[in-house]
């Protein structure tokens, strides 16, 4: 199969529109009655496709070079701690109290669970806010959906219910201040509807916390009849 | 790394591709979650979904199908890999092969065969791209993928003018032509 050169040009006036009203009048008969010229045309379409998908590979490969680069460093924090603390011992005895403080961030990052906890973490959409009426929660949860953590925990805390302490407890997920997120989960009542998220969450947060107290709460939830508990049986058998 | 919504629209159709990397490093990992908790996704179907969603949001953009947002980015690349990844999963539930004839049953048997009809294969014009010089490449990506018109191609290559970029689009557009041909002769001979 060839595409003569001469066509090229008027393949790509046709599919850009450029040509004339006659112009494209003969052309859509030329299809119709040339064959070699209606293949050519279809190659040539299947050429710019091939090009489109080309770069559209590309770029996809690029997602992939983050996937390794995002997967490394998480392998790479786990033995983190150790190697800096090593560094930071014999090179900077004088600075005991920096020390401190860059070993108990490192710890922090990289502490085993989080990533399971991240990946367990169930997505919440936020309270549906409509247009016609406005809802005691449509601004904070405005700022949710925004993903404006500082100011979602504002307007929640203006609120004093169950529902709010719940959102409460997952904007400060969100925000990694783990033990406020614990207290708001904590204040949610038996009687919430959103007790069930509300002891999952918790049960996923105390893992990062405290496992101990983690590992017993996902075993109590796997246990009940909470909708979370293949979940938690799920993340109790991957620790 | 929190994005501002209304900039990254803007970003994109300007060309620039790093608020898709940006999006796709602070979502990966809840959509990952999210997928394996209702679809009992892998981590690697998932991810596949996920880049697909954002190459189309990245589309819709580019092609001007995609202006404004009603919703947050992250709901409507969400709503893109929900279909993504119920498509990944269909196709590789139907990917069946017969013991012995080795046939697939399904939308694939349709895609095979279109293939089998193109003059081309992708792998062919992928090839094909790479022979041609940088600057080519880059006009081709600009046009094709990126679908920028003639002035702004001019401005992104420093050309003289649109004509001279629709000049250069048209010699690169003949260059690939001639190494899609020399890769089908060496398939002959």
């Amino acid at each position: 199969m060839n595409i003569p050169e001469e066509h090229i040009d008027l393949f790509e006036a046709y599919l850009r529109n450029t040509l004339s009203e006659k112009e494209v009048l003969e052309f859509d008969a030329r299809l119709v009655y040339d064959s070699e010229f209606a293949k050519s045309f279809s190659d040539y379409q299947q050429i710019e496709k091939g090009i489109n998908q080309h770069f559209r590979n590309k770029l996809k490969q690029n997602f992939q070079k983050i996937d390794e680069e995002l997967d490394s460093k998480r392998s790479l924090s786990k033995v983190k701690p150790v190697r800096q603390k090593n560094k930071l011992v014999i090179m900077f005895s004088i600075a005991a109290a920096a020390v401190l403080i860059l070993f108990v961030l490192n710890l922090s990052s990289s502490n085993p669970y989080e990533y399971l906890v991240a990946q367990n973490w169930p997505q919440e959409e936020g309270l549906p806010v409509k247009m016609s009426t406005k809802g005691k929660y449509d601004d904070a949860m405005n700022a949710y959906k925004l993903k404006e953590w500082d100011k979602a925990e504002e307007l929640l805390s203006e609120l004093d219910s169950d529902t709010a302490n719940y959102f409460l407890g997952v904007v400060n997920y969100h925000q990694q201040e783990f033990e406020n997120a614990l207290d708001y989960f904590e204040k949610v009542a038996e009687s919430s509807v959103f007790i069930k998220e509300s002891d999952f969450r918790l049960a996923l947060i105390l893992l990062i916390e405290e496992p101990k107290k983690g590992k017993k709460k996902l075993l109590e939830i796997s246990k009940s009849n909470s909708a979370f508990s293949e979940q938690a049986k799920m993340i109790l058998k991957k620790l | 790394m929190e994005l501002k919504q209304n900039d990254i629209i803007h970003q994109i159709k300007k060309g620039d591709e790093k608020p898709l990397f940006d999006l796709y490093k602070l979502h990966r990992d809840e959509f990952v979650a999210w997928c394996a908790q209702q679809f009992g996704a892998t981590k690697e179907q998932a991810q596949d979904a996920f880049q697909d969603a954002l190459l189309d949001f990245n589309d819709n953009i580019i092609k001007g199908k995609l202006v404004e947002l009603t919703s947050s980015v992250k709901t409507y690349v969400f709503k893109i890999g929900k279909f993504k990844i119920i498509n990944i999963l269909k196709k590789e539930k139907r990917l069946t092969y017969h013991d012995n004839l080795q046939m697939i049953k399904g939308e694939e048997f349709e895609d095979f065969m279109d293939d089998e009809n193109n003059a081309y294969t992708q792998e062919q014009i992928s090839n094909a791209i790479t022979q041609l010089p940088e600057d080519c490449q880059e006009v081709l990506q600009l046009h094709y993928f990126k679908e920028y018109d003639m002035d702004s191609i001019a401005r992104e290559m420093n050309y003289k003018n649109a004509d001279t970029a629709k000049s250069k689009k048209s010699i690169c557009m003949k260059k690939l032509l001639v190494e899609l041909n020399k890769l089908k002769m060496v398939l002959i001979f």
